[in-house]
């Protein structure tokens, strides 16, 4: 039990430092569950009903965050980056829990803020932390 | 003793622009970029206000040092509406 | 003619700029915004008051430090942000 209350915790913790919107979490997700799938941002965009220029920015912010990967020599489709196996456990475990508890993260991310209000806070960070 | 408050300033505007332009290069917000530029204007004015009254006091630099300052607060002011949600 | 023009700009800039800022802090609570959010308020007052003295554009010593003031609350808080915890 206090194990599920520690994943819960470090789901909520990667929500808050690498999940921008909503609908970035789910394009995460589609990236996830169908790997290595490849996706074009129009083949993202019907599947997230967003239309595909706003799906080509979030595969443009996912994969700044090294969660999704440009594969150009597909002719610019995206899939998910299975490059570190810590971020690997993290998205699953965000997986099983988001479906479980769909207000409460949403909720979560909406109280974040706007991305670039925070990227201007983070650019005055200097000291290595976790964060970074 | 008063050089040296127009220096500091001019050190403080110009770290922020400096770690503002960086952070838009690494996340490419173009709220940073807008901000970015800001303080390198407003750094600029603080600079000329050492140039003016320091160096050259013979020259009057007033005007340009407003003009740089305006600029940099139309700069701040226009990415803030666009970009700041 | 053209001066008074330019400290108006700057002056409504800065308290645009510090209304931002404050929203920003509302919203985030990170001191920063807030500290930036005053620097430019004192800013905004402090190009204000420059109206009032006569145009030797040499300007009051007390409207450097003042604005120095308000640069160091900023690096202040920039300080804070890095070597005092979170935010």
């Amino acid at each position: 039990m206090t194990d599920d209350k520690e994943i819960r915790g470090q789901v909520d913790q990667f929500v808050i430092d690498e999940i921008d919107s909503v609908p970035h979490l789910e394009a995460l997700l589609l990236l996830w569950t169908n790997r290595p799938k490849e996706w074009s941002a129009e083949e993202m965009g019907k599947a997230l009903y967003v239309e595909s220029a706003f799906a080509e920015r979030i595969l443009k912010d996912l994969s700044q965050r090294k969660l999704a990967v440009l594969r150009p020599q597909s002719s610019d489709r995206y899939s998910y980056d299975a490059g570190s196996e810590a971020r690997n456990q993290q998205v699953q475990a965000l997986d099983a829990i988001y479906r479980r508890e769909i207000v409460r993260i949403s909720r979560m991310i909406h109280a974040k803020g706007s991305p670039a209000v925070r990227e201007f806070a983070k650019a005055f960070r200097f000291t290595k932390d976790r964060e970074e | 003793m008063a050089p040296v408050v127009y220096m500091l300033g001019t050190l403080v505007t110009l770290a922020c622009g400096i770690f503002l332009l960086r952070g838009y290069f690494r996340g490419r917000k173009r709220l940073l970029l807008w901000s970015g530029l800001c303080f390198l204007a407003l750094a600029v004015s603080n600079l000329l206000v050492f140039v003016d009254l320091v160096i050259f006091p013979e020259v009057d630099l007033y005007r340009w040092r407003l003009s740089f300052a305006a600029v940099g607060m139309m700069l701040l002011v226009f990415g803030l509406i666009w970009e700041g949600e | 003619m053209l001066e008074p023009f330019l400290v108006g700009l700057i002056t409504m800039g800065s308290m645009t700029a510090s209304a931002f800022f404050l929203k920003f802090y509302i919203r985030t609570r990170d001191s920063l915004f807030l500290a930036f959010s005053v620097a430019f308020g004192i800013e905004a007052l402090n190009r204000a008051a420059t109206l009032g003295l006569d145009g030797s554009h040499e300007g009051s010593p007390w409207t450097y430090v003042i604005r120095l003031c308000a640069f160091l609350i900023i690096l202040a808080a920039i300080i804070k942000k890095n070597y005092w915890g979170r935010a």
